[in-house]
């Protein structure tokens, strides 16, 4: 069957085929980038376009620490095919162990502060890139526009000589870092190659939306390289395989495809694979048989490929007013950006889902108005995620929780929704100014205690020591969580959460569930109540004020929506003293209130009626 | 003793005994003339510093950047129909809707119901759309008006985009006046950014004004949005753009980038305008190339004034790439290095991305909520922006 590349780009390539066809990869990585469970399943970690340079890339792919480099080398048309040379390299991480294979130049680089830095722009460091170099990947179209033909190359093993030795340039005495005649570098090149090339291949198939029809293997006599003060030596060896694979796609005589991809070597062994004979039992394993099949729900048993399908569910929790409506906020907009939808499951103490107003209206808010998610019963929540799921099909779900919601009796809830959420993680958001004043509340410790993920926020109302009293104070109510100060709400999502749709970390959650203590505890709110004064009419501003500057203190929040006279809706925040005062989008007002959270709340409930009124 | 016989690691050695002493030494030592790759050189890159001319100044009229107004029901649309790569002409939105349903439908299903009415009777069109597409009041759309001022003080208008709803660009193009200034023949060109639903579907609505404007659309359209301008009644000159840079006028230019965009779209171009005594101004549609690649684009490739890249209007799309080092991984950070001077962001930039970008300090200049502009960070519907030297 012929390639059909009119899903992938409109039009032929007649004009610059051998430009198209460098341009060709860029789209494969691009497409790939809309289907994240296809992406992730598929391996791929991370993928940067160099902003400096057109066809070049850094790539993270599963089961590499280090970062691999990709850049368009050269193209050339011969033979009625257009081919362009893709350059690899691999920048293991710092503390990799695969650092020692490499050379001792390299590694010095990979020891610099700015390695990293340098490796996302590495064409800007060419001596550098140089050192890291482990293969070619190859990609080809025919004229007609019927075949692609996608390879790798790399030697087995890149062997390298110091003839000289490495004398240590520290020291005074002539003292060898490398004996003469000692490997420098002994990479296992292809290994490293083939893991990318892999990932592109199924990549490929992806776009592609067909396999491949032919695979060749070839193993050619290799070379080792000699350096010393006459320079570099090349010498051909037994002890080191240049390696070739080849896969083609569409419509290509084996001519045809091993004619094009030969190296001048002599040929060791042979490996062909053709269309409708069984896969090679060596790669029988690989998704560059079935990448274009992962996204057809009937078609392919999802299961077998391990991939997936329940979404993420993230609990956020915090107590009210410690800023976790900003922090889901921008992670909202963080997965909007990449294409991924979150649905946000809000449940908020005082009836009303207040946050759910403020958010964008872009983004899908289910409200679960009746009661705490924690007293609820796992029904209504398994309704409310059924209802989500097969409405949105989202790609991740948010479950916000109030600030007296207590996560222990969550997860417990939690358990039996297992079958259509993959319950992943409990963040937790804490007001630092407001630490020393809600840490006294045993649902503020059990959150604390439940939590994987902490965020301080607000550090910038409190003193750098009282910051460290609190980071002290966390870590010792909860060794295991990590955490986070912030200002703002903002953590990036991603240094914080896995990807959408990564399955590695749902250990974390179930394990910390089973060493939970199985006692019931009493589940109360702290004698936490809650007040809803509804507004039908303007108040005037200095009276707003006038109440929000005499709150007692046992008044803990206030929020809500009021129309202020001659003026537009404002949105009313109070935290334990400070409060603001923010103009609100006139058109998502549906109701006008005040709620009130704290204890006793007799006289506030007075003063807020009176301004209601009066 | 070598550091194989000391028996420690080579980071062990390097990160202990050498730091500090710099990679020069080893140079001296010969340490990388053996690279066996190094008569392969890496491509350079240099700065062609393309010459544009230059323009008085450019003042930009938002006429929509309210795309759809849910975003939950046009995703919850997209993630039904199969997901982002589904080819929009088959969602059976507005207006190439047949009847049949959410993805269902097709170009030629859809386009049949409506074309007899195109491009003069677009109520009647609406109608049928109504009947036959699924959420018609979810499209909006986004369209803007360059206005550039040459240097002999004349001024050139450019439709940049013509959004989605023919009700909702309909009204809005009433809202800014361009049914007039189309009918009096006032603007020069309509300049397509991508074939995207909310930037071109609503083409028939600027035809109906004045078939016979020029149209600039990229080379990459596919067959139905070509056809597209042809069912819409375009009677005038229609110029296919190829990649890279295409200069439009003195002080403009536009950059088309080859990118594969969600549902099934190919290819989008954006406009730099040169700016005399000021910078560079960039206006883009969506940017789905990254408004950094954009940036880098015009740095690499254009010559401007002060070398200063100036202003930003329009969407500012993130790359569509995953980072693989989350501490890279924010606009805001990211283009806060480029150090613009000026900027109007909306449509699909994300209110919290622009929320940050004034807390930050950028220099955004704020809009007026109005007309289903939902929020103040944005340039919204209906207001302007101006890049003038001052004088």
């Amino acid at each position: 069957m012929k390639i059909n590349l009119s899903h992938i780009k409109p039009g032929v390539m007649v004009e610059h085929p051998a430009n198209d066809i460098g341009e060709l990869l860029q789209h494969f990585l691009s497409l790939i980038q809309f289907v994240p469970i296809v992406r992730f399943t598929i391996g791929w970690r991370g993928m940067v376009p160099s902003t400096r340079y057109h066809h070049c890339w850094t790539l993270k792919i599963k089961g590499f620490q280090g970062v691999f480099g990709l850049c368009l080398a050269n193209t050339e048309i011969n033979n009625h095919w257009s081919q362009a040379t893709f350059r690899v390299c691999y920048f293991p991480d710092p503390d990799e162990s695969l650092v020692e294979r490499f050379s001792m130049a390299a590694v010095y680089y990979t020891q610099q502060d700015n390695y990293r830095e340098h490796c996302r722009e590495f064409l800007d460091y060419p001596e550098m890139a140089a050192l890291f170099d482990v293969g070619n990947i190859l990609l080809a179209i025919n004229d007609a526009e019927s075949a692609i033909v996608l390879s790798v190359q790399a030697p087995s093993r890149h062997k390298i000589t110091s003839k000289d030795g490495i004398v240590n340039p520290t020291s005074a005495t002539t003292e060898y870092l490398l004996a003469p005649d000692e490997l420098d570098q002994n990479l296992p090149s292809f290994v490293i190659v083939y893991g990318l090339f892999k990932v592109i291949a199924a990549t490929a198939t992806f776009s592609l939306q067909q396999s491949p029809s032919q695979l060749i293997r070839e193993r050619h006599m290799g070379h080792s390289y000699c350096f010393g003060v006459d320079g570099l030596k090349r010498q051909p060896t037994h002890f080191v395989d240049d390696l070739t694979l080849s896969l083609g796609y569409g419509e290509i005589s084996m001519t045809d495809f091993s004619h094009n991809f030969n190296l001048d070597t002599p040929i060791k062994s042979s490996l062909q694979w053709q269309e409708g004979q069984p896969y090679p039992s060596i790669m029988r394993d690989v998704f560059w048989w079935n990448a274009h099949k992962i996204n057809d729900l009937k078609a392919y048993d999802k299961r077998m490929m391990g991939i997936e399908e329940r979404p993420p569910l993230y609990v956020i929790s915090g107590f009210l007013g410690s800023g976790k409506t900003s922090f889901l906020q921008h992670y909202l907009e963080h997965e909007v950006q990449r294409g991924r939808f979150v649905a946000v499951l809000q449940n908020e103490m005082g009836q009303v889902s207040l946050d759910g107003k403020l958010m964008d209206q872009s983004y899908s808010i289910t409200e679960l108005n009746e009661g705490t998610v924690c007293c609820s019963l796992a029904g209504e929540l398994r309704t409310a995620l059924g209802q989500i799921i097969s409405r949105f099909q989202p790609d991740v779900i948010v479950l916000e929780t109030s600030g007296a919601t207590n996560p222990l009796y969550l997860r417990e809830d939690l358990v039996p929704l297992s079958e259509i959420v993959r319950f992943d993680s409990v963040t937790i958001v804490v007001d630092a100014g407001q630490y020393r004043a809600i840490e006294q509340y045993d649902v503020i410790a059990d959150q604390i205690h439940a939590a994987d993920i902490i965020i301080v926020n607000k550090i910038d109302k409190v003193s750098e020591a009282i910051l460290q009293g609190i980071m002290t104070d966390l870590t010792k109510r909860n060794p295991h969580a990590k955490i986070y100060p912030t200002t703002q709400g903002y953590v990036n999502p991603r240094v914080i959460f896995s990807d959408g749709s990564e399955t590695s970390d749902k250990t974390r959650v179930d394990n910390q569930h089973s060493e939970e203590p199985n006692m019931p505890r009493k589940h109360h709110h702290d004698q936490l109540t809650s007040i809803k004064i509804p507004f039908d009419r303007a108040v005037r501003r200095g009276d707003l004020i006038d109440v929000l500057d005499t709150l007692p203190s046992n008044v803990f929040r206030l929020k809500g929506i009021v129309t202020l006279e001659s003026e537009r809706p404002v949105l009313v925040q109070y935290v334990a003293g400070d409060y603001q005062i923010n103009d609100f989008d006139s058109s998502m007002l549906e109701e006008q209130f005040l709620v009130a959270i704290g204890h006793d709340l007799t006289q506030v409930q007075l003063q807020l009626t009176q301004l209601a009124v009066v | 003793m070598t550091i194989k016989d000391k028996g420690i690691s080579r980071r062990d050695f390097v990160r202990g005994t050498v730091t500090g002493v710099g990679v020069g030494v080893f140079a001296a030592a010969g340490f990388y003339s053996y690279s066996p790759w190094r008569n392969q050189l890496f491509p350079k890159i240099a700065r062609k510093q393309a010459d544009i001319g230059v323009c008085k100044s450019v003042k930009v009229t938002n006429i929509s950047e309210t795309s759809w107004f849910d975003n939950g029901l046009l995703i919850s649309d997209i993630k039904k129909a199969g997901g982002l790569l589904v080819n929009q002409y088959s969602l059976n939105w507005p207006p190439f809707g047949d009847g049949q349903g959410l993805a269902k439908g097709s170009y030629e299903a859809g386009i049949n119901k409506i074309k007899h009415l195109l491009p003069d009777r677009l109520d009647e069109a609406w109608a049928l759309i109504e009947q036959n597409c699924v959420h018609t009041d979810n499209p909006g759309g986004f369209s803007c008006l360059v206005e550039i001022e040459d240097m002999e003080g004349e001024i050139h208008k450019i439709l940049f985009d013509t959004g989605w709803s023919y009700k909702w660009m309909e009204e809005s193009y009433k809202r800014e006046g361009i049914d007039k200034m189309l009918a009096n023949n006032e603007i020069e060109m309509l300049f397509v950014t991508h074939e995207h639903f909310d930037h071109f579907w609503g083409l028939p609505v600027t035809m109906k004004y004045n078939p016979n404007i020029p149209i600039m659309i990229p080379d990459t359209f596919y067959p139905e949005g070509k056809q597209y301008i042809k069912d819409s009644g375009h009677k005038g000159q229609l110029t296919e753009i190829g990649n890279g840079l295409n200069k439009i006028m003195p002080g403009v230019a536009s950059f088309k980038f080859d990118v594969p965009i969600i549902c099934r779209v190919f290819g989008e171009q954006d406009i730099f305008v040169n700016v005399k005594d000021l910078g560079l101004v960039s206006i883009t549609g969506c940017c789905h190339q990254g408004i950094i690649k954009f940036a880098e684009a015009a740095y690499r490739e254009l010559k401007y004034e002060k070398d200063t890249l100036y202003g930003l209007y329009g969407g500012l799309h993130i790359s569509p790439f995953e980072d693989w080092d989350p501490k890279y991984d924010d606009l805001v950070i990211s283009l806060g290095k480029y150090g613009f001077e000026k900027i109007g962001c909306n449509h699909c930039t994300g209110i919290v991305t622009a929320k940050k970008f004034i807390e930050t300090g950028y220099p955004v200049v704020e809009g007026t909520a109005r007309f289903r502009s939902k929020d103040k960070a944005y340039l919204g519907n209906g207001d302007t922006i101006e890049f003038r030297a001052p004088v």
